[in-house]
């Protein structure tokens, strides 16, 4: 009974974390400018994203080591420490578009002026990671971040062409568009990978599993959360690309800013439907702004061989509790710049892909090595389904540069 | 390869370089920054007018629509003056939640932006 417990919530957490800002923001334009047709991209995506995250949490559950240990023994110092400065730099952008997110929906809900909820945001974040045991943490977050189902329930209420929906299951190409359509189509499929892929899950998905001491044993449940729960937080994300379809587009809206998204929920069910949707974007952004923090202190702190930690106090790993504090405190430095949140998550998600396939590379490595994994190296399955989506990801590094330059971030 | 890679150079280009008779690029972005700023402050000001969200966030994401035809204006300013009348009469608008005006000015908008991003 307490294994099915901690099932349910590994998984509802799962549910409640996987949307952030970017997911968001890529999701409601996606379904405004292309209808259905880039549904795909999250789908396959999401399959990546379990068969790399159920990768990461076995290889924690075994080895006890997580992504940024083995990338530094896998890969030479020259790419390690590029990964390493890369993945730094993407998770404080991210953290600092996670807060400016939450900043503006509180923006939303008060009235009160940005930089001041920007300020307290940040407070409260570093207030909740040094009071509050890591799996909380992740349960706090996860478990509010499910009022976003709100936008779920307004699918079924707003009755989309579901066969409609089907289709966009089927990976596609719009070729009959203009030329330059086509291109920024071609960005946003890069755009949604990366989003879906953000390397800052995975480090802290297998740092988490470290901390909490998985063992062989619970590899089983890490299969179920990082396919259930990253699936159904996949489905969550594809409501919101239904919902901007059927409710943004007809009346042109091609969402420009964080809050319009909320008016999905505002449509079919009033103000309650607002507020819930608000509220469950405050806290599925303020969640990603914890990981993303983390995220950063746990690369830089496995990649030097720093103690850390957050079952350590304080004072036990200094240095990591000075990085994910400083984390924190740039990233509000970012956003009192007056640099817009859709900004930051732009160049976040245009980084990450380029990163991405340095964390993935020595996580499949190790993964299919038995000297590492015994029994429980890689399958026929989990290996061929991560050296094809390994590829897809290259691809997509090589091509983000020039489709965000060539379309303006998506906005031609 | 070095065929290839220059196939891909074009492709890449042809979307910045435009067709006989295309709207530029940095035109294009432009009008569609402007018109999905009027539609969405429009909407805004129709579900207040239904009492389906609440007047803050009604008046904060009006604020927010202001403030990016703002700066959309003084970008236009330098690239592309023919759009400013319009731009001005968006922030207008958005200000007296005139709902008609802000309709009427998207849907100029739209025609203006020809077929582009329209997947059906």
């Amino acid at each position: 009974m307490g294994g099915l417990i901690e099932i349910t919530l590994g998984i509802m957490t799962a549910v409640g974390g996987f949307v952030d800002v970017s997911e968001m923001v890529f999701a409601a334009q996606a379904g405004s400018r292309f209808i259905f047709s880039l549904i795909w991209v999250f789908a396959i995506g999401t399959i990546a994203m379990g068969i790399f995250g159920e990768m990461s949490g076995r290889v924690a559950a075994i080895t006890k080591q997580p992504v940024f240990n083995l990338m530094r023994q896998r890969l030479d110092l020259g790419p390690g420490i590029i990964a390493l400065i890369g993945s730094v730099v993407t998770s404080l952008i991210t953290c600092a578009a996670e807060i400016g997110g939450t900043a503006t929906v509180l923006k939303y809900l008060t009235g009160w002026p940005y930089p001041l909820l920007a300020g307290l945001t940040t407070l409260a974040l570093v207030l909740v990671i040094w009071a509050l045991p890591f799996k909380w943490i992740e349960r706090l977050f996860g478990l509010l971040g499910l009022l976003m189902l709100v936008f779920a329930v307004s699918t079924v209420k707003i009755h989309p062409d579901w066969g409609g929906v089907a289709r966009g299951f089927i990976p596609q190409a719009p070729v009959t568009l203009p030329m330059k359509d086509l291109v920024t189509y071609g960005y946003f499929v890069v755009a949604i990978i990366s989003a879906v892929l953000f390397p800052y899950e995975t480090y802290f998905y297998s740092s988490g599993g470290v901390e909490e001491e998985w063992k062989p044993k619970d590899v089983t449940v890490n299969k179920l959360v990082a396919t259930v729960g990253f699936g159904l937080g996949s489905l969550l994300a594809i409501s919101i690309l239904v919902n901007a379809a059927v409710l943004f587009r007809p009346v042109h809206v091609d969402p420009s800013v964080i809050g319009t998204s909320a008016l999905q929920a505002a449509i079919p069910f009033g103000k309650t439907g607002l507020l819930l949707a608000l509220l469950g974007m405050v806290f599925a952004f303020s969640g990603a702004a914890v990981e993303t923090g983390l995220s950063s202190a746990y690369s830089l702190s496995q990649f030097l061989g720093w103690e850390w930690g957050r079952l350590k106090k304080p004072h036990e790993a200094p240095r990591f509790t000075i990085a994910w504090v400083a984390t924190f405190a740039l990233s509000l430095v970012i956003v009192l710049t007056g640099i817009q949140p859709l900004d930051l998550v732009e160049w976040a998600v245009v980084l990450s892909i380029v990163v991405l396939p340095a964390t993935y590379l020595p996580l499949i490595l190790i993964a299919n090595d038995r000297k590492y994994m015994n029994q429980y190296v890689n399958g026929p399955i989990s290996n061929t389904l991560g050296w094809v989506f390994y590829a897809m990801i290259c691809v997509a590094a090589v091509a983000a540069l020039p489709l965000y330059f060539v379309t303006q971030g998506g906005k031609l | 390869m070095k065929r290839k890679s220059l196939l891909l150079l074009l492709v890449l280009c042809a979307p910045s370089a435009g067709h006989a008779g295309d709207i530029d690029s940095g035109k294009l972005t432009a009008i569609r920054g402007i018109r999905t700023a009027a539609a969405e402050a429009a909407l805004v000001v129709q579900l207040k007018q239904q009492g389906r969200v609440t007047d803050t966030y009604a008046e904060e994401m009006k604020d927010d629509a202001k403030e990016e035809l703002e700066s959309l204006r003084k970008q236009v300013q330098q690239k592309n003056p023919d759009l400013l009348s319009i731009t001005q009469a968006a922030i207008d608008a958005t200000g007296a939640s005139d709902i008609g005006r802000l309709r009427a000015i998207t849907n100029q908008l739209l025609a203006m932006e020809g077929p582009h991003g329209r997947a059906d």
